[in-house]
């Protein structure tokens, strides 16, 4: 299955190009436009109740979509917010994916929902994060350009701006501003990473937006 | 010789074309071995390992060299043990330091978790009894306008279970007793409105700012006007002390906190309404009953009315309402009858001796007008 | 009409020259910036589609599709339109040969030879999603201005597409389309909101674009204090 990231950075789209009898398994609305060769079966990720979980603690869509063909077609999967899109090939190796960040992987990778710990509740990011693991490829973007970094020691990240990291990185979540509103307001906390290994970024929050956006609504 | 035991994990190296892949790790006397899906080996002898913990989950064991080009780590408990099985005595020790780490820092998070449902209890708590405090403090600030205009909307809007009459005799010969009470400073702050309603309820009540409500079957029970008006003198300390409003702020604190903390207040002085007419609050705490009883002694004795009328009110209560054994009346919101008698007596027998003045009354004719029934037999 | 399209592809705008005379119709809003010889007129009807019924059955239809004539007193005059989201903006000329159906959202401005007909849709509301898609009709010779969420991507339909009814930007009548729902499973399409799809098929070409308004709007809207 080929694949292509198109438009990038500001509106990254994948394009697949399945042959015979092969598929992909995407996220549910990542569908943009595809060959009417594309047959979809919607199925619960991870059977119902962990999709019921995802949903409510995770922020994910209770579907997913298995994208085939018998014939060949063309597949153009997207997300909801502009931005950047990136490929992680697994060999075996696992990473965490905050809420919305999967796009596409392909049938051999795994999902399941991993606790994310009372922290990054307290940091906003959810009670829950997606582990895919693994052979094969996942696709995953964010709002904004994606910026990715390998970290040995400590690096400090803000929590809105995480958008995946590997499991040998350990969060920690403190405080940047004043205790009362980084406590109730949950801006001000920021994450402080631990590795080795691979963090990716997006430069734009969509929780800095919506801010904003309420800031104008009166 | 055993199977060396396969333990799930990755590999970080610069030699790896993505410098990452997951693995399957090996614990030998040479040190820790890796193999990837691909079949490419990895190795770090315990000359260069270098241990650490840590990762996402804080369970992750690593090894790595000095120069961190070569990093094996996993993340299942079998690691740890496997290396302390087969590793020498200084890594051992490393690796005994760290699980004592870990230990501490579990510990350290479990009480964490402690002292943040002990917190959170203490905020529960604390929260209640700062919230009657609170409640108190904050009727103070509020006028007695507002207390006279609740009171009437209630009265307006709530089931009296029976009708008000209009008779002008019985509403002169109540007020007759309610300004004797005034003058001896019963209801202070207050003007005292006066109602009557017809029903067989040996009670009467007072609402905030002083609408009392008298049912004509405590005037028809009543062996004496003086009983009538230690009950008055009760319900006027209950207006005077601002029992509701006391009531209202205590029950809608809680109500209104919530509200406040996630917006929205407009339905505060909704819930105080609806509260009143259903007569939540009607049912006063044992304490304020305890104050109302004990002001009425002082007002009927400033009236010169022999306060222990209230408590011959009580035992006329007492004994009609045969009701509920004594034993589980304190289940009720009002203090057991017996308790409560006991306490006028002591309070009158420790008042300076005094010559009561009787109220001027036709008693009789009052009575009749309330219902045409003479006072009930005493029950053998 | 000259026609110069910048700031491609994520915040195009279309810089527009005109001679005396000239007329060009716009979305109301669109207008960023102009020099001062242009006459202004806001109505609600443009040739072809007249008269009061019209803005009826577009009233109707769930939009309010007020238009701004611009026309420039002398030669020479420009004016500069832009949408609302970030993306792309394409100029398509129409020949006079066959129709091109716009998403309402996605049409920014024709010249005056392109009639509009806002009384066709065919497509009807999204009824799950609970939004109303509304379409354009435009025909005629002239120039036209499309706008996009996201990047435009062309798709020469050969036999049959697929494509997410928010992704749509225009098409060519040529196609014949059905709304159906994407996966095999209805409570999928209830429950998820979306899964709404327009099924093309027939020989004509696609716009489509790579993000969908509804789709940030889910994402977004949840996030926005109510009103």
């Amino acid at each position: 299955m080929e694949y292509e990231i198109r438009n990038r950075p500001a509106f990254a789209n994948l394009l697949l190009r399945l042959t015979r009898g092969e598929r992909v398994l995407a996220e549910s609305g990542a569908m943009a436009s595809m060959s009417s060769s594309i047959q979809v079966r919607s199925r619960f990720s991870g059977g119902f109740f962990m999709a019921l979980l995802r949903k409510l603690f995770g922020g994910e869509s209770l579907f997913m979509n298995e994208l085939s063909t018998d014939s060949g077609g063309e597949l153009v999967l997207t997300q909801p917010t502009p931005g950047d899109m990136e490929c992680m090939e697994l060999k075996g190796q696992a990473l965490f994916l905050q809420a919305g960040a999967f796009i596409a992987c392909d049938t051999s990778v795994s999902l399941s929902l991993g606790w994310a710990g009372i922290r990054s509740w307290l940091a906003r990011e959810g009670l829950f994060r997606l582990k895919v693991s693994g052979t094969g490829r996942v696709w995953f973007g964010g709002y904004g350009g994606i910026l990715t970094k390998e970290i040995q020691s400590e690096y400090v990240v803000d929590s809105s701006h995480l958008v995946a990291y590997e499991p040998s990185i350990s969060l920690k979540v403190g405080l940047s501003g004043g205790v009362a509103t980084s406590l109730f307001s949950g801006e001000g906390l920021v994450m402080r990473l631990r590795g080795p290994g691979r963090v990716y970024l997006q430069s734009r929050s969509i929780d800095a937006l919506a801010a904003w956006v309420n800031s104008h609504i009166y | 010789m055993s199977e060396l035991q396969e333990i799930q994990g990755g590999v970080f190296s610069t030699q790896l074309s993505t410098g990452r892949a997951g693995a399957t790790l090996r614990v030998n006397a040479d040190g820790v071995h890796a193999i990837t899906a691909e079949g490419q080996q990895f190795q770090l002898t315990w000359g260069d390992c270098q241990l650490e913990v840590g990762g996402a989950s804080g369970r992750m064991w690593f090894c790595s060299d000095a120069a961190r080009s070569l990093t094996l780590f996993s993340e299942s408990p079998q690691l740890p043990a496997a290396i302390r099985a087969a590793a020498p005595p200084p890594v051992l020790a490393r690796v005994q330091q760290l699980e004592a780490e870990l230990q501490r820092k579990a510990r350290r998070a479990r009480l964490g978790w402690a002292v943040f449902l002990g917190v959170c209890l203490l905020v529960i708590l604390g929260g209640y009894a700062g919230l009657r405090h609170a409640a108190r403090a904050s009727v103070s600030l509020v006028p007695h306008s507002l207390d006279e205009k609740l009171g009437r909307l209630a009265l307006d809007s709530m089931d009296l279970g029976g009708k008000r009459l209009d008779d002008k005799q019985l509403l002169d010969g109540l007020r007759a007793i309610g300004e004797r009470l005034r003058a001896a400073d019963a209801g202070r702050g207050f003007t005292p409105k006066l109602h009557v309603v017809d029903a067989d309820i040996v009670n009467a009540f007072a609402l905030p700012g002083g609408e009392v409500v008298v049912y004509t079957g405590l005037i028809r029970a009543a062996d004496r006007p003086e009983q009538l008006a230690a009950v008055l003198a009760h319900e006027l300390s209950h207006v005077a002390r601002r029992h509701g409003m006391h009531r209202i702020a205590q029950t809608v604190g809680v109500v209104g906190t919530v509200q406040l903390l996630f917006g929205d207040v407009s339905g505060l002085s909704a819930a105080a309404l609806a509260l009143l007419r259903e007569g939540a609050i009607n049912a006063y705490s044992r304490d304020q009953e305890r104050e109302a009883d004990s002001d009425a002694v002082a007002s009927l004795s400033r009236a010169k009315i022999d306060p222990r009328a209230l408590a011959d009110f009580f035992a006329l209560l007492q004994r009609r309402d045969k009701g509920l054994p004594s034993a589980l009346r304190w289940l009720g919101t009002h203090p057991d009858l017996g308790e409560r008698i006991a306490a006028v007596q002591r309070a009158a027998a420790a008042l300076p001796p005094h010559t009561p003045v009787a109220l001027e009354l036709d008693w009789k004719a009052l009575q009749a007008r309330a219902g045409g029934r003479t006072a009930p037999a005493i029950d053998p | 009409m000259q026609t110069e399209i910048l700031a491609r592809p994520s915040a195009a705008v279309a810089r527009l020259t005109l001679r005396a005379g000239e007329t060009i119709t716009c979305e109301v809003g669109a207008m960023v910036a102009m020099s001062t010889g242009f006459q202004v007129e806001t109505t609600t009807r443009q040739r072809g589609s007249g008269g009061l019924w019209a803005g009826v059955k577009r009233m109707v239809s769930g939009e309010n599709f007020f238009l701004n004539k611009f026309t420039a007193r002398a030669d020479g005059e420009h004016l500069i339109i832009g949408p609302t989201l970030v993306g792309d903006v394409i100029h398509h000329e129409l020949v006079g040969a066959g129709t091109l159906i716009v998403q309402g959202s996605s049409w920014l401005a024709s010249g005056p030879g392109v009639e509009i007909d806002t009384s066709f849709q065919g497509i009807g509301k999204a009824l799950f999603s609970g939004e109303s898609v509304f379409w354009i009709k435009c025909s005629g010779r002239g120039d036209l201005l499309l706008n996009s969420f996201g990047s435009i991507y062309e798709v020469d339909v050969q036999d049959s597409y697929v494509v997410d009814t928010g992704h749509i930007v225009a098409f060519q009548d040529t196609l014949q389309f059905t709304v159906g729902k994407l996966g095999d499973s209805w409570l999928h399409t209830m429950l998820s909101g979306e899964g709404l799809v327009c099924h093309f098929s027939g020989r004509g070409k696609l716009y489509c674009q790579t993000h969908s308004p509804p789709g940030f709007g889910h994402e977004l809207g949840p996030m926005l204090r109510p009103r």
